[in-house]
């Protein structure tokens, strides 16, 4: 009996842990205002719902998302990566110079991109961390660079993908889920997987207190530079979801999408400075972005104000999710037990107190 | 003004030091890449051209002391501009009233950066951020994508001027007189003083007494106020204002802070050294515009020139 009754309290106390931790990565209030945003899209346009226009949804808004996954993982580690676009391109314009029309070339694109990501991911990690140049100098000054080199490939729009290709990444899997919408889920099952080895904790550890994981034995610069790197390699997958899309390449596509994925990022709940957030917080503030400015074509207004409207909503969502009475308010409907016992249940979270 | 002998021992003016015999070695290197460089002349035009970047680069040193940032320096700049052409119509008699009035406009958005960040608690990345595309969006919707109007003569005339018979460019006095200005603000007012305190240790500050609230947003307000005058100084210097005016000058605000030996995370550095990291950054530029590289090339070169140049400010500074 006593062993039955003791069991429950274990459920419970780590089903409620468990709600208490989701809460923790902040995601739940991005999740809640893409979901409200979501309801008011259909009600504005039912067609959505429809596979061909969810089709389009995700598609538009899947590269700045698989983006503004990897600039997350740079972002929990303290750092900021301004190079995304021009690695976004760079990446672009490589796919689009070098597919040839055989499946077999095709198919070698995705690890070349990914390659080429994470070895511009390396770059940044071993500037920052072992050269110690301040991640915004560095990554800005090698967004010049990758820029460069994009504009050396390829110096005007063109270059030609397969539909293959093409179909591949936009079209729908099965007839029933569109394949980008598989791809982020994809990335969102690996980053979950991530975060429960060493590694992604100790990301978390570093972006925290970098001196405290020092301190416990964490190879800080090491784990960071891991981060750009893994950054970078979400960047190459997202300049190929990118090429995919636009069927062709352009040495200027990436660069106008810096600020959106810095603001998806933001909206997605995750702190400049390091050590709380999360991946798929980045992911969802891509979608709240696009569905908003989504609605407010379908509402007629001009896309001159769409600039003015994402930089407010930037600034509201970041207000409304400082506000430290909200995060009470949800913490304390996430854990049913007096704040006395939090400590007791934090203490089966292995280590990550965050 | 300071005893020679600190030149050796204090840090901060060794790192100063450091960046200027870089920027001699560049001026003389540069010689390599056409005959007509590394001259007195060659110094001179840099210099000048050097200034848009030496006064948006004061703005961004001040907040950076304080252990901020400002990312909305760029579209702050282009507004400036925009404003400043499309009110004035390149007429000089408005002169009197749409100058003020756009320097009192980038006042304004700095306060209002400042505000965000101090009272809403936001980070200084995300505020100034957020002002940046949201001024992106005012200025499309202002100049309903083509700004209008041109550069009052006076002001084309002050900028693009000599003295000395065409020896001299007025440029320059202007940012010999902003220098000396600005240095004084920053190292012999109180406030200034408040600022490195607030750099340094915030908490410290506070306990001392130091109005932090206020340091802050004045630190913005100035940069959003050396933001309006830089715009206002581009627009005379080509006569006319265009969108994206102000972009090159993020990264040239942020790398001359940098490569001028300022600690990122606030509290130390100096601005004679922002002043010649400005030098620096525009000598590369200009020494790459004088080859015959490919545009590409020259994108590449100047990143990796950038990197090497706060390379070497960081060597100094262990030194």
């Amino acid at each position: 009996m006593a062993a039955l009754l003791s069991a429950t309290a274990a459920t419970w106390s780590r089903a409620s842990a468990y709600r208490r931790r989701l809460a923790m990565t902040g995601v739940v209030g991005p999740a809640v205002v893409l979901v409200i945003l979501f309801f008011i899209y259909v009600g504005i346009v039912p067609s959505v719902l429809s596979l061909g226009q969810f089709n389009t949804l995700t598609n538009e808004a899947a590269a700045v998302a698989i983006a503004a996954a990897g600039e997350t993982l740079v972002v929990l580690v303290g750092g900021f990566d301004l190079s995304v676009g021009a690695v976004l391109s760079l990446v672009n314009v490589l796919i689009a110079t070098q597919v040839g029309t055989s499946i077999g070339s095709q198919a070698l694109m995705i690890p070349l991109a990914l390659a080429v990501g994470a070895g511009t991911g390396l770059v940044n990690g071993i500037l920052v961390n072992f050269m110690r140049i301040p991640s915004i100098v560095a990554t800005l000054a090698m967004s010049f660079f990758w820029g460069g080199v994009a504009l050396l490939i390829l110096a005007q729009p063109g270059g030609a993908v397969p539909l293959d290709f093409v179909n591949w990444f936009t079209a729908n899997v099965g007839n029933a889920i569109p394949a980008s919408l598989v791809l982020i889920l994809i990335v969102v099952a690996l980053w979950l997987l991530l975060k429960r080895t060493s590694l992604g904790r100790a990301i978390y550890a570093v972006g925290g207190d970098a001196s405290a994981a020092a301190a416990n034995g964490v190879r800080v610069r090491l784990v960071s530079m891991s981060a750009y790197a893994l950054g970078g390699l979400l960047y190459g997958l997202a300049g190929t979801f990118l090429t995919a899309q636009s069927a062709s390449g352009d040495p200027n596509l990436g660069g106008p999408l810096l600020l959106p994925v810095f603001a998806a990022v933001v909206l997605g709940g995750t702190l400049f400075g390091g050590g709380r957030g999360d991946l798929v917080g980045g992911i969802i503030g891509a979608y709240i972005l696009y569905v908003i400015s989504d609605v407010l074509f379908a509402l007629g207004v001009s896309s001159f104000y769409t600039n003015i409207l994402d930089g407010a909503v930037l600034l509201i969502a970041v207000v409304a999710g400082s506000l430290t009475g909200a995060r009470q308010w949800v913490l304390s409907r996430v854990s049913r037990r007096a704040p006395a016992a939090e400590n007791e249940a934090e203490s089966e979270l292995t280590g990550m107190t965050r | 003004m300071f005893g020679l002998s600190r030149i050796w021992t204090n840090r901060s003016y060794r790192t100063v030091l450091g960046v200027y015999v870089f920027l001699a070695i560049l001026i003389i290197a540069s010689k390599g890449v056409s005959s007509s460089f590394g001259s007195l002349n060659f110094t001179s035009t840099v210099v000048a051209l050097s200034a848009f970047a030496a006064v948006a680069a004061f703005g961004q040193f001040v907040v950076v002391l304080t252990g901020g940032l400002d990312l909305s320096i760029p579209n702050v700049m282009t507004m400036a501009a925009v404003v400043m052409t499309g009110v004035s119509l390149g007429q000089d008699a408005r002169i009197w009233w749409v100058l003020p009035f756009v320097l009192v406009m980038g006042v304004v958005f700095g306060i209002v950066n400042g505000l965000g960040i101090v009272y809403l608690r936001l980070s200084p990345v995300v505020m100034t951020l957020a002002v940046n595309v949201i001024l992106s969006g005012a200025i499309l919707v202002y100049t309903n994508g083509t700004p209008k109007g041109r550069t009052p003569p006076s002001i084309v005339k002050v900028i693009q001027g000599h003295v000395f018979d065409g020896a001299l460019p007025n440029i320059i006095i202007m940012l010999v007189v902003f220098t000396i200005i600005g240095m004084l603000v920053v190292n012999r007012t109180v406030f200034g003083r408040y600022v490195y305190a607030v750099g340094s240790n915030r908490q410290v500050a506070f306990l001392s007494g130091v109005r932090v609230n206020l340091i802050i947003i004045a630190v913005y307000a100035i940069s959003g106020l050396c933001a309006a005058i830089a715009g206002v100084m581009l627009a005379g210097y080509g006569n006319q204002s265009f969108l994206g005016l102000g972009d090159p000058y993020l990264l040239l605000s942020l790398a001359a802070v940098v490569v001028g030996g300022t600690n990122i995370l606030g509290g130390r550095g100096l601005y004679i050294g922002v002043l010649g990291g400005a030098i620096i950054l525009t000598t590369i530029s200009t020494t790459l515009s004088g080859t015959s590289l490919p545009e590409a090339v020259k994108q590449i070169v100047y990143a990796v020139a950038i990197i090497a140049a706060v390379l070497a400010a960081r060597q100094q500074r262990t030194g």
